[in-house]
């Protein structure tokens, strides 16, 4: 079992096909199972009584139950998967898998974190995983995106003059511009950007789901906010933002 | 001197508070001469703020998934891939008692 994990690495999963799905998503066999959630022996139990009644009949197979896990948690994690995959079709089937691991990590979750916070953590793996397989995981193409500067440190290129930055807005229609923007990242930059700045979580949590190490997040977050910084200037400078 | 390249390569650690104290002077120094840098510093932090202001209602429910979804899910743990799902419990044969 991995270190991180309640889960086991290795084990091929084999997702049921949707009624009527496309044929070409109706198997999907994953080298490893998706589950991702730090242990610790002497961790408190963070989940509640009503989450724990129900992993307790989740344990013991009740049909019931599992049906209410994913009618009342799979749309939360549906939004989370499709933050992070392009395309509706691979994002429910990043949470299928995400619910098969989850199936089969149930018997050893213990309440250390809350069960909501545990079937996020691994959607956004089983999201990644994806990314990581299609080797859309790798760092190094979005130098074009970021500020160019000539050999002696000043900008390549005239910087618009001073604006008046005013404060964030926090309507749909900002938050749809924003997201398109950051749609444009290219997959390794969005999904950091995603899961520190959206997702809500930690460098340690973010570097042991990206398998990196947290310099190495912070570095990104940091290119991945110059470069959705670009995108963003013009629409800020035009007052849209 | 801190140059224009500098500043936007580490202004991530100004940001946080991880620069050395005398780095950290030299940055605010620049950003003081240095009108662009202060711009890009200004619309660096809008970004961030942008960024937050994307995070999900939690008072807000998401849209309900695909029944079709739901039905492939729930297919999955009755085809007894998961080691504890009801599909997965042995079955009772006549004559067995509990």
């Amino acid at each position: 079992m991995c270190a991180l994990c309640l889960c086991t690495h290795g084990v091929a999963t084999t997702l049921r096909p949707m009624p009527d799905a496309d044929e070409s998503i109706k198997r999907i066999v994953p080298q490893t199972a998706p589950v991702v959630v730090p242990v610790s022996a002497a961790a408190p139990i963070v989940a509640d009584a009503v989450e724990m009644a129900l992993v307790e009949k989740l344990k013991a197979g009740d049909a019931a139950a599992y049906e209410r896990l994913v009618r009342d948690y799979g749309p939360r994690m549906l939004m989370v998967a499709r933050r992070l995959l392009r395309g509706d079709a691979e994002a429910e089937e990043a949470v299928q898998e995400a619910f098969i691991s989850a199936f089969k990590a149930m018997g050893r979750f213990e309440g250390t974190a809350k069960l909501s916070t545990w079937l996020h953590r691994i959607t956004v793996n089983a999201a990644l995983m994806r990314l990581r397989k299609a080797g859309r995981l790798r760092e190094n193409s979005i130098d074009a995106m970021l500020p160019a500067f000539a050999d002696d440190g000043h900008p390549a290129r005239a910087r618009a003059g001073a604006n008046s930055v005013t404060a964030a807005s926090d309507g749909a229609e900002t938050r749809e511009v924003v997201m398109a923007q950051i749609n444009q990242l290219p997959d390794a930059y969005r999904a950091v950007i995603i899961m520190r700045d959206i997702d809500g979580l930690s460098t340690e949590q973010t570097a042991e789901l990206l398998e990196t190490t947290e310099a190495a997040v912070k570095v990104r977050l940091h290119r991945a906010r110059q470069a959705l910084r670009e995108l963003l200037e013009p629409l800020m400078k035009e007052g849209r933002l | 001197m801190t140059t224009c390249k500098e500043l936007a390569d580490f202004l991530w650690k100004y940001i946080d508070g991880e620069l050395p104290e005398s780095q950290r002077a030299e940055f605010d120094r620049h950003l003081q001469m240095c009108i662009g840098c202060r711009d890009y510093l200004a619309t660096y932090k809008k970004t961030m703020e942008l960024c937050c202001g994307c995070k999900p209602c939690e008072k807000t429910p998401p849209p309900p998934m695909p029944e079709m979804l739901v039905k492939a899910i729930l297919n999955s743990i009755k085809a007894g891939q998961c080691d504890n799902a009801p599909a997965a419990k042995p079955h009772r044969g006549c004559g067995e008692q509990d």
